[in-house]
């Protein structure tokens, strides 16, 4: 993740430094309140501060942030390796690799960003493998630069400079060294301000002129209006770009003479060209795909004022645009896919088509490749940034790879428009709850793992439903919250009234099914509050005396707590399920918020200018706060462990009451308006989130944390951007600040606050794929001795990981949470440890294999241990005996190498690699997070009849009984 | 110009006039290049100078033939192919097949010449066993023979024009001979249990002399039969799922192709075609087209191209498209295109580098489609002698079925757009099939494009006529006291009163072919209907109760015959029918011997007055002069000349064999002065009906006259139109055309002459010549069967003004300067189709219509398979 490495503020945070011009008054927190009313008017305020200096920008820091996800979704199509092990996809400024296997990102290119171009987006925007070196990936982007990179070693070797928007970029074995461009021609007047659809394709040597990033030797071949495709035949005869309503073909023979234009009845979305013969297909606006046949056609005079059409074949079935075509390897098949999540493939030959419906979201991108020798497989990149591979003989979706499905690519129509962003935690699963890409369902995310757990539809919906141009308003997730027990979830679902139904108002109650590890869904209440917006949730804090309750807010008047009734069901079971308790209002106010205090003993409710206490059992209204001079008060918070405080929000301030004095300890009034109040969950110190700067070009949120004490903020930060929603983060470990977790406006996730930051995750940066490769292919000695006798077996194999395998009990969890040096040894811990995970840990091996790249991370903070040799049962080959091996083979010349099929440099250096393994010290090494699970399989069937001869003594029972179920189950299965 | 008129509409929507489904299409074959010339021949890219004569097929035994309106040398006309003739079929009968044949081949020297209806024989079958040859001058059967096989499935001619092959249902294929303008059985081929259901001629074989390597000698009378193509395999498709190829020369199967079948029953090939280099499609009852190699008898590639039965297929003018229709109404192009790659295919490999994809469908017929033609049509060559035409005119495709339009659409090839492409249909600027817009050929309801539908002024009678029958009915008057509520005539408004009309009569008569023609009195009393070999005149009565009786002539047949020369042989059919106005008497015009006949009704029985023969004269004769035909550019004093001769004996015999003609069309002006004749050869003659002489001779134009009428008023001013919707004003008394109508015809409006479908027919507003009427303005009614128009005809001040003729009125009002033509000229198109208009009295305007909804409510339905989504 070097992008947003990059994005790391360097800069020291300055200290807080208080405001001066805010000290006007006494700090004094001695002079409290004395007004014996409730109503604390202005002039009797005790503390008034008034935040005038927000000019003083240097008065406050930047707070540390960092973000959860990157972008992923991406409309260009994965470039996949020759030997299909790799796919690469471009998301925004850098290049993510992602295994094929596994779908996992192993390693991500990041260009640096260009010096020169201060303005220009460094987005990329076309990949293409080096014809001439399979392992290399030529990029381009928007700001007209050429890379070259060596994707194993993560090199970057070359960057060329056009000075112009790359769009698209093809080569081909024919031309060394040269790419065919598709590039914006910089228009000499800029007309009308708008997006100049002028582009100009041109061949591009990627010779340098010495030492500069200019290109030797650039020749224009012709304009087009803004391409949509732009390729090469395989034969390298041909040259076809698409832009507007034209196919442009130039002969390669005869790039001088320039395009032949022919033209389509509707606007071209994409183009693909057949693998053997001389013809390709577009796809269109309207959902057709057409074929041309127009490479063969003679050209006798060039008529002017004459559109020229050619032979064509249209196969029609999708009813919205074509996103993305692609035809099979042997060409017998086209693949096609759009908007209606329906992979179509068609068969050329006959016209017939078969479809993989349902594949989820829309079809971004789709491409067929071929794993190895293995069956064809068909890759679909779609719009929630999911990567689906569906075998080309089942036509089943096979695996399926999704990342967060929150991505500034993606478009959420709907949520944008409602501002109701859901977000919240659940602290039985560390994970978060964010809206998913469509709006009535939310994705369940790991942060520790930065892993989509699952997704969960708060409202069934159509997921395609667009009729001509406008599309279905689906219902939408309006607010979430989960109870703080973790067992409870509601959620309220909206549909607006259309012109064909009402208003449909959801509240649906979700329990937490800790075994199936799912939410199900216990109770839903068809309009909680009638037609009226429900406008706050809150669910009770836990404690001894009082169960658990829920309150909602409506605006038809009403506040209703929701209890839990238990019923004797038909078997016995004691079914649970949610009921109204009570219902009640306040003056004929409309309540706006609801809160609970800490030990739910206080319900405060916020009606208009009015914050009502109630005792929550009795209903007794106990208290009633008004706002100094009648102002609407937006929410109110419990401040302090006993929540003695009472902080409660208007438009643009902040008065902080003592509830025990019933009196009004400080006002803080703010130049901006008042976003909202967080309370941190330990001392009385909480954080206001200010608006939004209007006049500031750069989104910008400021927070300033208050503390019961003083009216002055303890601190202020801002962070660059603007959010939807956030909240407290409360996996951080860190005691000392508080951090928050925020959904931006371009629908990032971010961690921010006081040390945001976050561990790496896995292949986010550019790292060699080189080593990760070599357990793909074999070697000569592996195929001979067993793959284990090389590699190290995967050690311990503890998942860490809580979320992923939820059953295995929080021991495990909790022994890694704490730091490496306060752990005991493992002598000490192994036993318990793996007990715990023998018991329940899933049988088949090759789920086994995902989590180790995660262990990587952990077990590097651990020293170095021979201890592990110990508890291996396999032996482990040395270096005598391998150079042995080595001598034997070069001895009898066996011609292993040449029949490797690896082209290039590659095989020798990946096999140089294998052979050294051993020599590396740390057991750590386990190059094995990418591992198909037949060679796993084969290897832990190997790895004990290699080793059994040796030593089979010292090992302890539980490992025996280890081995003995690796062993049964491959001679079983 | 204020000069909007107010007319009464009787909108005639009782007239239940069905026309007849199209089953077969025809267009004539192009004459086999000669071999020796193929050098000369390859650069022949020049479009046929013409367009050849459509034939169509109905499914009640007549056969259209339709010419091209277009000018000798413009490619472009809007009204495409107007029907010139129809040959009644017998009665009753069906057309299955039909094909042109070139009557001598050998006589055509120029290979790009198209052959014309002189030149050719036309054939047809319908459904038994008797194969008809017609007679396209005469319009009836020339002969018949007998398959001697059963029922004719199919035929086709081979691409010599000296063999026909006919499909039987006993399952053999039967070659007739045609050499020399005969007919005869040639030859029986193996019989196959299954009926033969289509069939076609492979590539003929060029034959290269033997003689000119060995000697020199007998160089010049061994050219002819260098000249040579031989036959030397056909295909049949079969009713048992198979295509069968056999070798011409021994009559036997060489190899035979299975197509596919489902569950075991028998798929029906119902159409094949053969490429020039050898390729064999077929059609089948599955809906596929398959294109099978002629060498090996094995499939190439195979299309579910339909949803239901292959019907029909036709062949694109160079062998590069194939165009296939059936049952599911839909058209599809299939195209080859080359998709190989040039560098990669060696020469073995050269036609595996092209391939037959499906371009595109369209549907343009809301039922079954039963046959498809090219023009031009594609000729079945090897690709060494294959033809070219020009890629900047689109050739057009003509397709019929069972929703009785022809429609013609241009169906140029994309590949072509890379120069302008002409669009010989005026439709549109786009030519490809894919985009092109099509065009319905309308249909007129009688006859040779006249209308069966008659009014009696007087009677207030409707009469119309059907394949045997002819049914009439009487519009009653409307109320008086609807006057005020006289609609315009440019809108117009239903008759309010729901009974304006009843039937009166129906009567269907014992006819041998099809009724050609039929005519009403004015005053309602006669009623006369002839197929083509007798004429039957009938008097009607009308009783008390306004009951009709119908009382036929018995004799007036043989009343005919006693003036007819040589009438023990030939018929006493009428071709055209004309009673004066004052129902006194009949002109008529024989339909195989080309007399004029006028026929006086006032007596006791109907007596013929007089014979004119002057229809019959070869040539048009000037003194002593022979005139050939003329062009129109000399019309003035083609006028005057034929004014010079006008008093010439019209009795004058021409010495050699007659000619025969059709004379289709006859007019009597409006007050029986004048008769006005014209024959399909485009004369036409004048005849005093006062004193029963010939007048004089009209110069001919270069096409016939659609459709001519005598102005109400100006009885001696006759109006003649003319199929591509250009007039002729011809002063009868003066003998000339008066200057102002000549300045009419050439500033006709581009609506009216471009107008897509031909002026059917012209009337008047029967005004009463008063002097108060004068200051009304003459106005003609125009009418095609899809458009109404109302063109000004007063003929002011000759040379004067423009267009606009104001009344020679008293009043000197300038026309306001701004005026243009508009107010003169009227198009209405709501009423649709029209079969006929026509004044029932002053102001009163009744108007036919047949509307197609009503019309295809009575044919079967059509097929249709619901498709999920496609509401």
């Amino acid at each position: 993740m070097a992008a947003s490495t990059s994005r790391q503020p360097h800069q020291v945070p300055l200290p807080p430094s208080p405001h001066k011009p805010v000290n006007s008054g006494k700090k004094t927190t001695s002079r409290k309140g004395k007004g014996k009313e409730n109503l604390a008017s202005a002039t009797q305020g005790p503390e008034v501060t008034t935040d005038i200096s927000w000019d003083n920008l240097e008065s406050e820091s930047n707070w540390e942030w960092s973000s959860l996800t990157d972008p992923s979704a991406s409309k260009i199509p994965p470039i996949i390796t020759k030997d299909g092990s790799y796919f690469f996809s471009l998301v925004g400024s850098s290049v993510k690799i992602h295994s094929v296997a596994t779908g996992q990102v192993v390693s991500t290119l990041s260009a640096p960003r260009s010096a020169s171009s201060g303005t220009s987006s460094d987005l990329l925007t076309a990949a293409v493998l080096n014809p001439h070196n399979a392992f290399q990936l030529i990029t381009g982007s928007l700001d007209g630069r050429l890379v070259v990179w060596d994707f194993l070693d993560a090199a970057l070797l070359q960057v060329i400079n056009i000075a112009q928007p790359i769009h698209y970029l093809c080569a081909h074995e024919l031309w060394k060294d040269t790419v065919f461009v598709a590039a914006s021609r910089p228009s000499k007047k800029s007309k009308t301000g708008g997006i100049d659809d002028n582009a100009i394709v041109i061949r591009v040597s990627l010779k340098p002129v010495d030492k500069t990033t200019k290109s030797a030797e650039i020749l224009p071949i012709g304009k087009t209006r803004f391409p949509t495709g732009l390729t090469l035949s395989p034969s390298g005869a041909w040259l076809i770009a698409t832009a507007g309503h034209k196919v442009y073909v130039a002969a390669s023979s005869s790039l001088a003479s320039g395009f032949t234009k022919y033209v389509s009845p509707e606007r071209l979305t994409c183009l693909s060209f057949h693998p053997t013969d001389e013809y390709f297909a577009t796809g269109d606006d309207k959902g057709n795909v057409r074929i041309w046949y127009c490479l063969n056609d003679s050209l006798p005079v060039n008529a002017r004022g004459v559109e020229k059409k050619t032979q064509t074949t249209t196969l029609h079935w999708h009813a919205h645009a074509v996103s993305s075509l692609a035809f099979t390897s042997n060409g017998a098949y086209l693949l096609s896919g759009g908007e209606e999540s329906v992979l179509v493939i068609w068969q050329l030959h006959t016209g017939k088509k078969e479809f993989v419906p349902r594949v989820g979201a829309a079809i971004n991108t789709v491409s067929a490749f071929k794993c190895g020798g293995g069956e064809e497989e068909y890759l679909l990149g779609l719009a929630d940034a999911t990567y689906l591979f569906v075998g080309s003989g089942s036509l089943k979706i096979s695996r399926s790879y999704s990342r967060i499905k929150l991505d500034p690519a993606v478009p959420h129509g709907s949520p944008s428009r409602h501002n109701s962003t859901p977000l919240a935690f659940h602290s039985l699963t560390s994970t978060l709850i964010l809206p998913s890409s469509h709006p009535s369902s939310l994705q369940i995310y790991s942060p520790s793992s930065s892993k989509l757990v699952s997704e969960l539809e708060i409202s069934p919906s159509n997921r395609v439903s667009r009729r001509d141009e406008k599309p279905v308003v689906p219902s939408y997730v309006e607010q979430l919250v989960i109870s703080p027990s973790g067992e409870w979830l509601a959620s309220i679902d909206v549909r607006e009234a259309d012109d064909d139904f009402r208003d449909e108002i959801y509240l649906k109650i979700w329990r937490w099914d800790q075994k199936g590890g799912r939410w199900t869904l216990n109770t839903r209440v068809d309009r909680p509050h009638g037609l009226k917006k429900v406008t706050c949730l809150a669910f009770s804090p836990l404690s001894q005396s009082f169960s658990i309750h829920l309150v909602t807010t409506g605006e038809d008047g009403n506040v209703k707590i929701w209890g839990l009734r238990a019923v004797k069901g038909n078997l016995g079971m004691a079914e649970e399920f949610w009921i109204t308790r009570s219902a009640f209002g306040f003056r004929s106010e409309l309540p706006q918020w609801a809160t609970w205090s800490r030990d739910a003993s206080l319900l405060a409710v916020v009606f208009g200018p009015y914050v009502a206490l109630y005792d929550p059992t009795t209903n007794v209204l106990c208290h009633t706060l008004t706002s100094p001079k009648g102002k609407t008060i937006r929410t109110a918070h419990f401040i302090g462990k006993e929540g003695r405080y009472m902080a409660i929000v208007g438009d643009h301030d902040v008065t902080l009451w003592d509830l025990v004095s019933h009196s009004v300890r400080w006002t803080y009034e703010a130049l901006m308006t008042i976003d909202r109040v967080i309370p941190h969950t330990e001392g009385d110190s909480f954080a206001v989130f200010h608006g939004y700067f209007s006049s500031q070009e750069l989104p910008k949120t400021r927070v300033s944390i208050l503390r019961a004490v003083s009216s002055a903020p303890a601190s202020s930060h801002s962070i660059p951007f603007r959010l939807r929603n956030f909240s407290l983060y409360p996996f951080s470990r860190k005691l000392s600040g508080q951090v928050f977790v925020g959904i931006t406006y371009d629908w990032r996730v971010v961690l921010f606050g006081d040390g945001a930051k976050l561990a790496k995750e896995e292949g986010s940066t550019a790292t060699e794929i080189a080593s990760s490769s070599t357990p793909i292919r074999r070697t000569l000695f592996q195929d001979i001795f067993g793959y284990s006798a090389f590699a190290e077996p995967p050690t311990v194999s503890t998942s860490v990981d809580g979320m992923n395998r939820p059953r295995s009990g929080k021991a495990a969890t909790d022994v890694f949470d704490s730091p490496a040096y306060l752990m005991p040894t493992l002598e000490h811990l192994f036993n318990p440890l793996m007990d715990g995970f023998l018991k329940h840990r899933p049988d088949d091996a090759p789920e086994h294999v995902v989590p180790e790249e995660e262990e990587e991370v952990d077990m590097e903070e651990e020293p170095a241990e021979p201890v592990l040799v110990g508890d291996r049962s396999s032996r482990v080959v040395n270096q005598e005996e391998m150079d042995a091996f080595v001598e034997f083979f070069k001895k009898h010349s066996v011609k292993c190498l040449s029949t490797a099929p690896v082209n290039g440099r590659s095989g020798n250096t990946i096999k140089a690699k294998v052979a050294v393994t051993p020599r590396h010290s740390t057991p750590t090494y386990a190059p094995t997070n990418v591992r198909i699970s037949k060679q796993s399989t084969a290897s832990r069937h190997d790895a004990p009849a290699f080793g059994r001869g040796e030593d089979t003594a010292s090992s302890s029972p539980s490992i025996s009984a280890m081995n003995g179920r690796k062993r049964k189950k491959p001679l079983g299965g | 110009m204020g000069e909007s008129t107010t007319l009464a509409v009787h909108r005639c929507r009782f007239v239940d006039y069905t026309p007849s489904a199209i089953t077969a299409l025809a267009f004539p074959p192009l004459p086999l290049p000669s071999i020796s010339a193929k050098g000369k021949k390859s650069t022949s890219g020049k479009q046929p100078s013409r367009f050849g004569t459509l034939a169509v097929g109905h499914a009640n035994g007549n056969i259209d033939l339709c010419e091209w309106v277009g000018g000798e040398r413009d490619h472009q006309s809007s009204q495409a192919w107007v029907i010139r003739k129809t040959l009644p079929g017998p009665y009753p009968s069906k057309v299955d097949s039909i094909t042109f044949v070139i009557r001598h081949p050998d006589d055509f020297d120029d290979a790009d010449d198209v052959p014309t209806c002189s030149d050719l024989r036309l054939f047809s079958s319908g459904g038994g066993s008797e194969l008809l040859e017609w007679d396209m001058q005469r319009a009836c059967v020339r002969r018949t023979i007998s398959s001697q096989g059963g029922s004719i499935w199919c035929m086709a001619a081979n691409p010599a024009s000296s063999l026909l092959a006919l499909g039987c249902e006993d399952g053999t294929v039967r070659l007739l001979s045609l050499a020399n303008d005969t007919l005869t059985h040639y030859r029986r081929f193996d019989r196959v249990k299954c009926r033969v259901l289509s069939v076609a001629w492979g590539p003929p074989v060029p034959q290269y002399p033997q003689t000119r390597a060995s000697g020199t000698a007998d160089d010049s009378d061994s050219d002819e039969e260098e000249d040579t193509w031989n036959d030397s395999w056909l295909v049949t498709g079969g009713s048992d799922s198979s295509i069968r190829k056999w070798d011409v020369s021994t009559g036997r199967v060489i190899d035979r192709m299975g197509t596919d079948k489902v569950r075991g029953e028998r798929t029906l090939v119902w159409t094949v075609g053969v490429l020039g280099d050898g390729t064999i499609v077929s059609g089948d009852s599955l809906g596929m087209v398959k294109f099978w190699d002629s060498r090996t008898c094995t499939q190439l590639q195979s299309f579910q191209g339909h949803g239901a039965d292959v019907l029909c297929l036709a062949v694109g003018p160079e062998g590069n498209t194939v165009f296939t229709s059936g049952v599911d109404q839909k058209i599809s192009l299939f195209s080859l295109v080359k998709i190989g790659n040039p560098e990669q295919t060696s020469n073995l490999l050269a036609s595996s580098s092209s391939r037959w994809v499906q371009s595109c469908s369209r549907r343009m017929h809301s039922h079954d489609v039963r046959a498809l033609a090219t023009w031009p049509p594609y000729t079945t060559l090897p690709p060494s002698h294959k033809r070219y035409f020009p890629m900047d005119i689109a050739p057009i495709l003509a397709s019929g079925g069972l929703d009785m339009s022809v429609v013609v659409t241009p169906a140029a090839l994309p590949s072509t757009t890379v120069v302008k492409v002409l669009n010989p249909l005026l439709t549109s600027a786009h030519c490809t099939f894919e985009d092109s817009y099509h065009r319905r050929l309308a249909y007129s309801s009688g006859p040779s494009g006249t209308s069966a539908v008659h009014v009696a002024r007087n009677a207030r009678l409707v009469s119309c006529m059907r394949d045997s029958g002819v049914s009439v009915w009487r519009i009653k008057a409307r109320p008086s006291g609807e006057e005020e509520g006289l609609a315009e005539a440019e809108a117009p408004r239903f008759d309010a009163h729901p009974a304006g009309w009843e039937k009166v009569l129906e009567m269907d008569l014992n006819v041998n072919t099809n009724l050609i023609a039929s005519g009403i009195s004015d005053d309602g009393r006669w009623l006369v209907a002839s197929d083509l070999y007798e004429t039957k005149l009938f008097s009607l009565t009308t009783d008390a109760k306004d009951r009709v009786n119908i009382h036929r002539i018995r004799d007036f047949s043989s009343i005919l015959q006693a003036h007819i020369p040589g009438s023990t042989t030939s018929s006493t059919g009428g071709q055209a029918f004309q009673f004066t106005p004052d129902s006194s008497k009949l002109v008529m015009s024989t339909a195989t011997s080309s007399y004029i006949l006028v026929i006086d009704l006032t007596g006791e029985k109907p007596r013929v007055l007089r014979r004119f023969d002057q229809h019959r004269q070869k040539n048009l004769t000037v003194r002593d002069r022979v005139v050939k035909r003329r062009r129109m550019d000399g019309d003035v004093e083609m006028g005057d000349a034929a004014a010079e001769d006008s008093e010439e004996s019209e009795e004058e015999e021409d010495d050699s064999t007659p000619a025969l003609v059709s004379i289709l069309r006859i007019s009597v002006s409006p007050d029986g002065q004048w008769l006005a004749t014209s024959d399909d050869r485009a004369r036409t003659h004048i005849f005093n009906l006062d004193s029963i002489q010939h007048h004089s001779v009209l110069p001919s134009f270069s096409k016939p006259v659609q459709v001519f009428a005598f102005d109400h008023k100006r009885p001696d001013i006759l109006t003649m139109t003319f199929p591509d919707n250009s007039l002729q004003i011809y002063n009868v008394e003066s003998r000339q055309f008066p200057a102002w109508g000549k300045e009419l015809c050439n500033n006709l409006p581009k609506r009216f002459t471009h107008a897509h479908d031909p002026v059917l027919g012209v009337t008047f507003n029967p005004a009463e010549p008063s002097p108060a009427a004068g200051a009304t303005p003459r106005y003609a009614l125009f009418w095609g069967s899809t458009w109404i128009c109302k063109l000004s005809m007063s003929d002011a001040t000759p040379g004067g003004l423009t267009k606009k003729r104001r009344r020679e009125s008293v009043k000197l009002s300038a026309p306001p300067p701004g005026d243009d033509a508009a107010p003169d000229f009227k198009m209405m198109t709501h009423y649709r189709p029209i079969l006929y208009v026509d004044f029932l009295a002053d102001g009163e305007l009744v108007v036919v219509e047949r509307p197609l909804v009503d019309v295809l409510s009575e044919l079967p339905p059509a097929y249709f398979k619901h498709r999920y989504g496609a509401s």
